[in-house]
């Protein structure tokens, strides 16, 4: 019949509704009296019935109140943009150099009651230092021992390219340093007690730290502190920026940074020299965090301060990296590589991003471009850990360094978490983070404890009390400072810096102490770099690595008071515009 | 509940934050939440990817409200943005295998068991629940089906959007949208049909309904 044949064409339409006027007429008239496309109706209907009929989903109440947050979020984000899109570069004074003041004692103290500091900072080295726990905790640290470790210190004028002939960390067993208290002593008062971020306990008085000039007792992270605000030429700031020449007094930082300053390639880039081959994106994000963590943000004055210029050129060439398709920092030669380069990478520019936003310097840094990119390589990042939860059945080069990767992933979406600015992120992730974690406790469990005080103090919340791991790793990183994987010792010390200092039993002054001392003895005297001559496997170190998580680890305490500043000043801004109209 | 209504409250939203403005994009959100985490617990088969999939959309969707005219549906608009994203995400869970907790890549059982829990999740009407095998058997057809049919199938016969609807969506020509709906409608059926003859995917089906 060729009106059923004719018709029976639209009979889909007309099951879905879809048509009208004469033509629905026309089937109706027709199904009205042949048998057999009412049939053909019945069939398509239960077939349509059926493709309808899935289950229903239903949110939740939790799905609503975490969707008016992130909403929140956008809200307090446009604003934070029309703000910064109002103000001029004048206006913009709040700079990261005045910033530092609130590190002054007096304010200091008010921001360790508002116990932000800690966390935030914590965060920061924590990402650092993760993924050097995540190498100790490998194992990958007793790979190669030093060469010889009772030699004198290491002298090395070749730029330190190569590996030092040399190093002589301290063996310093857990038992110690005659010099010191006992090692024992001072992991009992490291690891004892509540490790709870410090904005739960009693402002302890010793936090005010006396000035340089006045030598004292202070512990070693306020003498550092004050050495670099003397010496290091603090940029970010518009109005009144310290002077531009070099201190003349060098600090193991300095010249640590200007030995990056000298190896940096003419595209801005560093080269993963004895670590793993293809690790360039993953070297220079190192680099550049040692540079933002001493505030050389890339935006001050370029042409007359080599620090800067380095900056500004690992920023550029850091972003140049950036996929356009899915927000990737591309670089390295396998999965584990990429994730870290990646999970690195976003570290560095979020770091450097939310400083320059904190000191309002909108007007003269396109921050809300970058933004933009920082918030889609967040994306990505939460993609990599999600990728970790089950690292070795999806991609078997996931599960090198898995550890290692998912600290730094973990720790960089915890501060784009916590530091102030608005983030879009998942609300499930940091549930993920937790799961991740826990997965990778029994293998790495150092490095995952340390990450987990270090997580749990960014988000100001108490941490879980001292366990056996937690032991080991103060331990590892107290018994022998320059030769300890470098992140693990990192992630150690932040989370030290977060949860034990100010604390009025010293131990983490004793820690801090030893930290200097340890390092210093694999710092090359002339050329600056640190090496202990050790290679890790986790992405092999190298000096670049080493050297940048030697700046990392000394300044600790001073980011950990950068980004407590920082918040403070970042949830200002944005509780100016969190109250909604009615 | 028009979708004029739809259409002013979008426009609301649009001219501000907080307040009224967010008032009114609430209230978009509570009629089309339901809508819209199914969509994607149907693209998926995973609850909370479904959930973190329709967050994302209204964000998108509230970042954009300045930028709304209202010279189409507002179905169209969110379902627009609905399906751009999940293409971004099933992008990524193409690359990366391991993601895949709901697409095709998974085993069967693994999928049938997510189902079933989705399922079982929700309240559904009886008639629902012995329909859960022949359900399943149509998800595991629709999966089958090559992307451009299952396009049109999720968006104008499981969603019932009008065909001008999902060809804005979609940016294919009206007749296209026709053409595959017959396609896929006409495929649907001889695979359900084959899967009802093999008692496949479901082994414990014992007959059917239709």
């Amino acid at each position: 019949m060729s009106g059923c044949d004719e018709l029976r064409g639209l009979l889909i339409d007309h099951v879905l509704g879809q048509t009208e006027g004469e033509e629905a007429a026309r089937i109706a008239g027709h199904l009205a009296s042949c048998e057999a496309c009412r049939g053909e109706e019945a069939a398509l209907h239960s077939t349509v019935g059926m493709l309808r009929s899935g289950p229903r989903a239903l949110p939740t109440p939790e799905f609503r109140k975490s969707l008016a947050q992130r909403l929140d979020a956008v809200e307090r984000r446009e604003r934070h943009v029309a703000r910064r899109r109002g103000r001029t570069a004048a206006e913009a004074g709040l700079t990261l150099w005045k910033l530092r003041l609130l590190r002054s004692p007096g304010a200091r103290i008010k921001v360790a009651a508002a116990l932000l500091p800690f966390v935030l900072g914590g965060a920061w080295w924590v990402v650092h230092s993760m993924r050097s726990a995540e190498r100790d905790d490998d194992k990958v640290i007793q790979v190669t021992p030093p060469k010889d470790r009772s030699a004198p210190p290491l002298v090395d004028g070749s730029g330190g390219r190569g590996v030092p002939d040399r190093l002589q960390p301290p063996p310093a067993p857990p038992s110690g340093d005659p010099e010191d208290t006992s090692s024992k002593a001072i992991v009992d008062q490291l690891v004892s007690g509540d490790p709870s971020p410090l904005d739960r306990l009693p402002v302890p008085a010793p936090i005010e730290e006396p000035k340089v000039a006045e030598g004292g007792s202070s512990s070693a992270s306020d003498v550092f502190r004050q050495r670099h605000d003397l010496e290091l030429p603090r940029k970010g700031g518009g109005t009144a920026p310290p002077p531009v020449a070099p201190a003349p007094a060098a600090t193991p930082v300095t010249r640590a940074l200007d030995w990056l300053v000298r190896t940096q390639r003419s595209d801005g880039s560093w080269a993963p020299g004895d670590g793993e081959p293809g690790l360039d994106t993953g070297t220079t994000a190192l680099a550049l965090l040692a540079f933002v963590s001493e505030n050389c943000l890339g935006v001050g004055d370029v042409a007359a301060d080599p620090r800067e210029r380095a900056a500004a050129a690992a920023t550029r060439w850091l972003f140049e990296r950036q996929s356009p398709s899915d927000g990737a920092f591309v670089g390295g030669s396998d999965a584990a590589a990429h994730v870290f380069c990646h999970a690195v990478s976003t570290l560095a520019l979020l770091d450097r991003h939310v400083r320059l936003t904190a000191a309002g310097r909108g007007a003269t840094a396109d921050l809300v471009g970058e933004h933009d990119r920082i918030e889609r390589a967040l994306a990505r990042l939460e993609v990599d850990l999600e990728r970790l939860v089950r690292p070795s059945a999806n991609d078997p080069a996931l599960a090198r360094c898995a550890g290692q990767n998912a600290a730094w992933a973990a720790l960089t979406l915890a501060t784009a978490r916590h530091c102030g600015d608005a983030f879009h992120l998942k609300p499930t992730g940091a549930r993920l983070t937790e799961s991740v974690l826990e997965r990778l406790r029994n293998e790495q469990p150092e490095l995952v404890v340390a990450t987990t005080h270090a997580v749990d103090a960014m988000a100001a919340r108490a941490s879980t009390p001292s366990d056996e791991a937690w032991r080991r790793a103060v331990e590892k990183v107290l018994g022998d400072p320059a030769g300890i994987e470098p992140s693990l010792r990192f992630l150690v010390a932040s989370a030290l810096a977060a949860t034990r200092r100010g604390r009025v039993d010293g131990g983490y002054a004793d820690f801090e102490r030893r930290l200097e001392k340890g390092l210093g003895s694999i710092q090359s005297p002339q050329a600056g770099f640190f090496d202990s001559g050790r290679r890790w496997d986790c992405f092999g170190g190298g000096t670049v690595y080493e050297t940048s998580l030697g700046v990392l680890s000394l300044s600790v305490a001073a980011r950990a008071d950068d980004f407590a500043a920082m918040r403070l000043r970042l949830e200002k801004l944005g509780g100016d515009h969190t109250a909604r109209p009615k | 509940m028009t979708a004029n209504d739809d259409r002013e409250l979008m426009l609301h939203a649009g001219q501000g934050a907080g307040g009224e403005a967010r008032e009114a994009f609430d209230t978009l959100v509570t009629r089309w939440q339901g809508r819209l985490l199914t969509f994607f617990v149907r693209q998926c088969g995973d609850r909370e990817l479904a959930e973190d999939c329709t967050q994302e959309v209204f964000v998108r969707l509230y970042k954009a409200r300045d930028r709304y005219t209202p010279d189409a549906q507002f179905s169209t608009f969110l379902f627009t943005i609905a399906r751009h994203y999940w293409i971004d995400v099933a992008r990524s869970r193409a690359v990366r295998p391991d993601l895949q907790r709901g697409l095709g890549s998974d085993d069967q059982d693994d999928r049938e068991d997510r189902l079933s829990r989705v399922a079982a999740a929700e309240p559904a009407p009886p008639a629902q629940v012995v329909q859960t095998d022949d359900l399943e058997r149509m998800h595991a057809a629709l999966a089958r089906l090559p992307e451009p049919l299952r396009d049109v199938v999720r968006l104008g016969v499981i969603e019932a959007l009008p065909y001008a609807e999902v060809s804005a969506i979609l940016s294919i020509p009206i007749g296209t949208v026709k053409s595959r709906v017959h396609a896929a409608v006409q495929m649907l059926r001889t695979l359900m049909s084959d899967a009802h003859a093999t008692g496949t995917p479901l082994r414990r089906h014992e007959g059917g309904r239709t």
